[in-house]
């Protein structure tokens, strides 16, 4: 039984735990019906889940403008927290975000995915992946932990291959536009974000730090990040906005295959026909950027039928008249 | 049509008035687009002077022979009997949108559902226009709204002005089209 076996059995065993969630700063509206979604829902959800209090919560649901001296605390905790936001508001960094009004579909995905990540965090029994604290991975770990905390953290500074600045600040990432514009080229490498001395120039331009984490990963190491596993079918729950963050052909061929079904880095490579690499940075890109979701491994798609197929043709041809062939 | 039967396939691009039907498929049509416009008469709506009651139709023909046409649909929800029309036998839809439009997540979802039932399995892209101006509503928004339906679609913030930007959106689908073929997936 090889690592990945092992970690698959301990996710399974924890997904079987009954998880503990409470909520707070909801509209009494908001929160009756997410517990009344919660009974619906339980049964049908690969982990039961229950209301309790905030102390034996495993989970916590906050409106976005909850006490940020209870959101802080929380945080510091590491577990996960749900954030509750209105309709029209920006997406805050935190990697789960519910939109009032909450619906069953988008609530039943979120349970899953914080089920899945209190799964697989590390344990005391089973170590992970050794992480090197001064490894290539320091950049990505330490913008990783920075969008755990919900934006309180800032303002903050890491350099650029060319020697630019790219900060956060309060969940808002800023950078001279030239260098927005490298970013996006996949043009530069960012290192690790630590506290420093310049603040943010009012020159600067503010924009997603998801979208950061989406260039900065697409740009990291080749090999898989060290919270992804080789074992692990992974599947998008929501497609990375190429029109902003740019998007070159084998990238969106990837993106629709992984948003079609749950693939194995490894199948995802082989359908395709793209290097590994490749595959691991769209898939530690996509993760940061909190677009993937763990799917069961199940019988995976074959790629042979895909390159014969008259819809090939047709992209091929289709890429050769517009001018985008990859 | 069945997409693809006889070498001709169709490609439908939908959303309300004065998201840029028009524009985009001028943007790629090998031949001057066949347009339906009439004076707008319905200034509340979006303030154009002219907008599409029939279709607008532009053509690509690709290297290998095979003929894509492009559709537009009108945008008033009034003519949707021509949404059916122009919707059978598609294979995939590009709906456009404009981010600063009051009631836009409304609109995603009624061109989703009006279209999701013609093209198979949900080969639909979603153009997103207007994002830089203020006001507009982020791609992110869309991408959450078609998450907590059950939907996986691509939703990309685009200038349907630009060619480069249309063309981005036809390869979305295109590439969405080719993954659904992959053997093993379910129909």
């Amino acid at each position: 039984m090889d690592m990945n076996d092992v970690n698959a059995h301990e996710r399974e065993a924890i997904q079987m735990q009954t998880l503990g969630i409470h909520d707070i700063g909801l509209p009494v509206d908001a929160s009756r019906a997410l517990h009344s979604m919660l009974q619906v829902l339980n049964g049908r959800l690969r982990t039961p889940w229950q209301t309790c209090h905030l102390d034996r919560a495993d989970v916590l649901i906050a409106h976005a403008a909850s006490d940020p001296a209870v959101l802080a605390s929380w945080s510091r905790g590491g577990k996960p927290l749900v954030l509750v936001i209105d309709e029209r508001a920006p997406r805050p960094t935190s990697p789960f975000v519910l939109r009032q009004p909450i619906r069953v579909m988008q609530l039943m995905t979120m349970l899953e995915s914080v089920a899945e990540q209190l799964a697989s965090r590390p344990s005391a029994v089973q170590p992970r992946r050794a992480r090197n604290p001064d490894s290539t991975w320091m950049p990505l770990e330490s913008l990783r932990q920075l969008m755990a905390r919900h934006g309180d953290a800032g303002p903050l500074v890491a350099t650029t291959s060319d020697g630019c600045g790219v900060w956060i600040d309060r969940g808002t990432a800023y950078a001279a536009v030239s260098t927005l514009q490298r970013l996006r080229l996949g043009e530069l490498r960012v290192g690790a974000f630590a506290t420093g001395p310049q603040p943010v120039p009012a020159s600067a331009v503010a924009f997603s730090t998801f979208d950061l984490a989406w260039f900065v990963a697409l740009k990291g190491p080749t090999e898989l990040a060290p919270w992804l596993e080789r074992g692990t079918a992974y599947r998008l729950r929501r497609w990375p906005d190429f029109g902003r963050l740019g998007g070159t052909s084998a990238l969106i061929e990837l993106a629709a295959l992984a948003s079609a079904h749950a693939w194995t880095p490894a199948r995802l490579a082989e359908a395709s026909c793209q290097p590994i690499e490749d595959v691991h940075r769209f898939l530690n890109a996509a993760s940061m950027a909190g677009l993937v979701v763990n799917a069961p491994v199940t019988a995976q798609p074959r790629a042979a039928a895909a390159a014969t197929s008259m819809w090939s043709r047709f992209v091929g041809d289709l890429r050769r008249h517009l001018g985008r062939v990859a | 049509m069945n997409p693809g039967v006889q070498g001709e396939f169709k490609i439908v691009f939908t959303g309300p008035m004065g998201a840029g039907k028009t524009t985009a498929i001028a943007a790629l049509s090998e031949v001057e687009p066949v347009r339906t416009e009439v004076e707008n008469t319905d200034r509340m709506s979006h303030d154009k002077e002219f907008t599409t009651v029939g279709l607008d139709m532009g053509r690509i023909t690709l290297p290998g022979g095979q003929v894509v046409r492009l559709y537009g649909t009108p945008g008033q929800a009034r003519f949707r009997f021509m949404w059916d029309i122009l919707g059978r036998g598609a294979a995939g839809a590009i709906i456009l949108l404009d981010a600063t439009q009051a009631g836009v997540l409304v609109q995603l979802d009624l061109f989703v559902d009006a279209f999701a039932a013609h093209v198979p399995r949900g080969a639909i892209v979603i153009g997103l226009g207007r994002t830089h101006q203020p006001g507009a509503l982020a791609s992110d928004a869309f991408a959450e709204r078609l998450e907590a339906r059950g939907f996986t679609l691509p939703v990309l913030s685009v200038d349907v002005r630009k060619r480069r930007d249309v063309m981005l959106l036809v390869e979305t689908l295109a590439c969405i089209l080719e993954a659904q073929t992959t053997e093993g997936l379910p129909s």
